[in-house]
């Protein structure tokens, strides 16, 4: 456990490493109360959640289903209400986000823990990687993202096809031999009576980005007898009560280029929000690069027409599937529609760092 | 209904049966209204107060009813950190965002 320090205003900070990311917690409001045993929690609960979502450890309850695909497996009511909550969010984002993405993640070469991922020197493994933006460094506009083509080089654009709540690849731009577009979740079983999963053979899925959502939610519920807190995991952040403000919690959203800066504020009251971008996670395959932002379309990283997007929500599982799904739509607030009521104002990101935002999404 | 019998010197009053009927049930309709008014004044102020009470919110799950909390918008932020000599949060936030 790292050091813990009591910060002037009666604020509490903790933070430590787990899930592949840094939890920090802030706790508000009590000064004489010891936070020990609140860190002793917190990073408890850490453990057992990669105990159970890991998919870089073989007894995890997410490797055991994605190695029985095929047939019902019996899991802890933990793991299946994650497996529902990203079903529903699945649903809520026509498909953009996606948990079956899981083979193209690997076949990216995100096979592992992403620290042992040498990230300048990876081979580049088909085309399912998206050429570096020089127009970026250059501060050109940003490439359209409705135009899929496949170019000479193996650079990509993706295709948007909205219909309904359902975003789907062009018919006529089928996926390279070395793409591996997800299979959806349709096929995906849960039986609330048994308590089982049934994942069709073949699928896997990835829960890595909303279970740590679930995390900060489920570990802010647990430290709710504190006036004021705040639990960050990765790029999900939940807080309660008051701040050192006394007025919410002020929140700094990170600015993608210089993790040391905000690039915009929040004021917020009993929410969560999260941030994906592709300023972390990201690895060079051969000339190009790849990132962790997977395209469930075309089975391959995200076009990056977009640095980072910040959505804010009821929970953090909610705001981090709203998240993913407003990046991979680039940025169109039509991709929030199924979240209407239940996500607050989004913040993007552009490639050039230019930013924009849209309101609520009030139906 | 008032009916008379012509070549018999006598009145004899007749009440229709599905008139006296139709009085009975008037009255037993509105009797009825009145406790149904009365009970949905009772539920409409009940269901007020529920509607009225904040929703739980730490339930992890995505379905959740839509929340009222009041306008939540971004700000623009001071970019010049210089001034608050490189503390962990720059000035005017309490905490920071990752990025995943």
């Amino acid at each position: 456990m790292s050091a813990a320090t009591i910060a002037p205003r009666t604020v509490a900070r903790h933070a430590f490493p787990a899930m592949g990311s840094t939890i920090e917690l802030a706790l508000a409001g009590e000064e004489d109360r010891d936070p020990a045993s609140a860190w002793q929690l917190a990073e408890e609960l850490a453990a057992e959640w990669e105990r159970t979502f890991s998919r870089f450890r073989p007894d995890s309850e997410l490797s055991r289903l994605n190695t029985a695909a095929g047939q019902p497996v019996a899991v802890s009511p933990r793991f299946y209400d994650a497996v529902a909550a990203a079903l529903e969010g699945s649903r809520a984002s026509g498909g953009l986000f996606d948990p079956t993405i899981l083979p193209a993640l690997v076949a990216l070469g995100y096979d592992r823990d992403f620290s042992e991922i040498d990230v300048t020197t990876m081979p580049l493994r088909g085309t399912n990687a998206v050429p570096r933006h020089p127009e970026r460094s250059e501060g050109s506009a940003p490439p359209s993202f409705g135009r899929c083509q496949h170019g000479e080089d193996g650079s990509f654009t993706a295709t948007k096809n909205r219909v309904g709540r359902r975003w789907t690849r062009s018919a006529s731009h089928p996926p390279e031999d070395a793409d591996v577009p997800a299979p959806g979740v349709s096929g995906i079983v849960l039986d609330p009576t048994a308590r089982t999963v049934w994942l069709p053979a073949g699928v896997t899925i990835d829960l890595g980005g909303i279970a740590k959502g679930l995390y900060a939610d489920a570990l802010a519920a647990m430290l709710a007898d504190w006036p004021g807190g705040c639990v960050s995991a990765g790029g999900d952040l939940r807080v309660w009560g008051d701040g050192p403000t006394g007025d919410g919690w002020v929140v700094g959203v990170e600015h993608p280029g210089d993790p040391e800066r905000d690039i915009s504020r929040v004021r917020m009251h009993d929410e969560a929000a999260a941030t994906s971008g592709t300023n972390r996670r990201s690895w060079r395959r051969g000339d190009a690069e790849a990132h962790h932002l997977i395209d469930p379309r075309t089975g391959t990283s995200a076009d990056r027409s977009l640095w980072s997007v910040t959505v804010v929500g009821q929970t953090a599982g909610l705001a981090e599937v709203a998240a993913t799904a407003l990046f991979l739509s680039g940025g169109d607030p039509a991709a929030l529609d199924g979240f209407a009521g239940r996500v607050g104002p989004a913040l993007i990101v552009e490639h050039d760092g230019a930013v924009r935002t849209i309101d609520r999404r009030e139906h | 209904m008032t009916n008379t019998t012509p070549g018999q010197g006598r009145r004899v009053l007749l009440v229709d049966p599905a008139a006296r009927a139709t009085r009975g049930h008037s009255e037993g309709r509105l009797g009825r209204l009145l406790i149904v008014g009365a009970l949905a004044s009772f539920l409409g102020f009940f269901g007020l107060a529920v509607i009225a009470s904040p929703p739980d919110t730490s339930s992890a799950a995505t379905s959740q009813p839509a929340y009222s909390r009041p306008a939540t918008t971004f700000f623009s932020s001071d970019d010049d950190d210089d001034h608050d000599g490189g503390s962990q949060s720059s000035r005017g936030s309490d905490v920071r965002t990752k990025t995943s």
